[in-house]
């Protein structure tokens, strides 16, 4: 059913012109995001579902969050030629909150199989999500120490391909943290409840004191 | 007109506020004048070279070790005292955004509370109408003071910077501040990106024709750097053409680290614009 997942970080930055110039640290991000995203596409998803947070600013304005719209902007960039469902999801959404919406995803997702008699129909998941801000003294959100074991344990469950370990994320210190990206894996981890990935990582660097992990996962092969 | 102390200043006046920092670590300074000696020498110099106004200032803006009120005080209050003594004559202005900061200064001899953080303790006008001292309104997105700002973005930025501005002036003298004490401030970087900072700078004549006396702070800062992409030693030139633009729009105060350079800048855009003589003109009329 998962054709495959990308998870692929959410700053302003990476949108079309928002640094002026191009900038050589962000292009290589860039880079990174195409390259996870084209290989998702090339396992010829019929359509791509876009999970992205609603920043707490964003909440009562009707334009898409940044975050879907990047996402957007980044599978256009990719040559997505399939349909892209977007889920928004307000970044400070409880965890039970996350989960259910993205178990309601993979529900709607499997009946919408069901209903066209299409075994095997298979969906793309982009997620917009990323770390900690407040990761050194020049960080947005300057340095708190435990940033970096936040991050860290985030890491651990993206390279594990383990959905459990995100369901797991402390919502409440991920906000202190500016963990943009708490919501939208926790419902990632709702969608992909009970199943296990290879994970393939792109980029994991945070040249600018907020971390971008880029990690893609793909369904374990059929026993 | 301005009135600060027992000045005026008309209209279009070009004034130099000079920053003199009593902080081990501001961002351009780093400690130069922390010490109480070094402060003076540069005072000295800064009057010597031309600024009307020293702005002392004892927390840096940006986030790190705690600086609570009592040390803040500790850094500044002296200070003010004896350069009052030094410098009957001399305007001094204080970056604080604390009202017990305020108030312990103004007893010393500050004519002036520059506000960085737009207004985040409201009795800090209070103060500045009760020892009837200038105060500065500055636009910083509603920010918590040493806060970077990650990810703010607004609607309309510069509607943004003239309802807050405009409105902390107003409230300020229905507090009793004097209105001709009052000063408003778009706050470059301040709550902004460099986009903001470009657009507060290009629009800065709409902020002048609200009538207040605008007073900008662009020295060395981040959207210099950025437009350029040069780093914080190389920033001067950007900064005065930053200058020379809002001098041109209206701007009557400029915060500011390079008061030399600065100095020929506004004397360059006040003869210009025809609100202040040239020095010596001779040649062909001989």
């Amino acid at each position: 059913m998962i054709a495959g997942v990308v998870s692929c970080p959410q700053p302003p930055l990476l949108l079309p012109g928002r640094t002026g110039c191009p900038v050589p640290e962000v292009e290589r991000l860039r880079t990174a995001c195409l390259a996870a995203i084209g290989e998702l596409l090339a396992a010829g998803p019929e359509s791509v579902v876009l999970i992205g947070g609603i920043a707490a600013a964003e909440v009562d304005r009707p334009a898409e969050p940044v975050s879907v719209r990047l996402g957007r902007h980044l599978l256009d960039d990719a040559g997505c030629s399939v349909p892209i469902r977007p889920v928004a999801i307000r970044a400070d959404a409880g965890v039970e909150e996350c989960l259910a919406t993205g178990r309601q995803l993979a529900a709607d997702a499997a009946d919408a199989a069901d209903a066209t008699a299409a075994p095997g129909r298979r969906i793309g998941c982009l997620v917009l999500a990323d770390g900690s801000a407040r990761r050194g003294l020049k960080a947005p959100g300057y340095l708190d120490p435990r940033a970096a074991p936040f991050d860290a344990s985030i890491e651990a469950a993206l390279r594990a391909g383990d959905p459990a370990g995100l369901a797991a994320l402390d919502a409440g210190l991920a906000a202190e943290l500016l963990v943009a990206g708490r919501a939208a894996w926790q419902v990632l981890a709702g969608a992909t409840e009970g199943h296990r990935f290879r994970a393939e990582t792109y980029y994991l660097d945070d040249p600018f004191g907020v971390w971008y992990p880029v990690v893609a996962w793909r369904p374990e092969p059929a026993e | 007109m301005l009135r600060l102390g027992r000045h005026c200043f008309a209209d279009d006046a070009l004034l130099i506020m000079a920053i003199v920092n009593r902080t081990p670590d501001s961002f351009y300074d780093r400690g130069a004048t922390y010490a109480f000696d070094k402060a003076l020498d540069r005072v000295a110099e800064v009057v010597a070279a031309g600024a009307e106004i020293v702005d002392i200032g004892g927390v840096k803006a940006a986030p790190g070790e705690e600086v609570d009120t009592e040390e803040e005080i500790r850094r500044t209050a002296g200070f003010v005292a004896r350069v009052r003594a030094d410098h009957p004559d001399l305007l001094i202005s204080v970056d604080t955004w604390r009202h017990e900061v305020g108030r312990a200064v103004c007893q010393a001899g500050a004519d002036l509370l520059n506000d960085a953080w737009g207004g985040h303790d409201p009795r800090l006008a209070e103060v500045a109408a009760e020892y009837d001292v200038g105060l500065v309104c500055t636009h910083a997105g509603g920010v918590v003071p040493r806060t970077r700002p990650h990810r703010i973005d607004y609607d309309d930025v510069f509607a943004d910077v003239l309802a807050r501005t405009v409105g902390e002036a107003e409230r300020a003298v229905a507090l009793g501040v004097p209105a001709d004490r009052v000063l408003i401030d778009p706050g470059h970087d301040f709550g902004k990106n460099t986009w903001h900072s470009l657009e507060i700078t290009r629009r800065l004549s709409e902020m002048v024709a609200t009538g207040w006396p605008v007073l900008v702070s662009l020295s060395n800062k981040d959207f210099v750097g950025e437009t350029l992409d040069l780093p914080l030693e190389q920033r001067l030139l950007g900064t005065l053409a930053t200058t020379a633009v809002c001098a041109w729009q209206g701007a009557t105060v400029f915060r500011a680290h390079n008061i030399v350079e600065t100095r020929q800048v506004l004397d360059m855009v006040g003869a210009i614009r025809g609100s202040q003589p040239p020095r010596r003109v001779i040649r062909g009329l001989a």
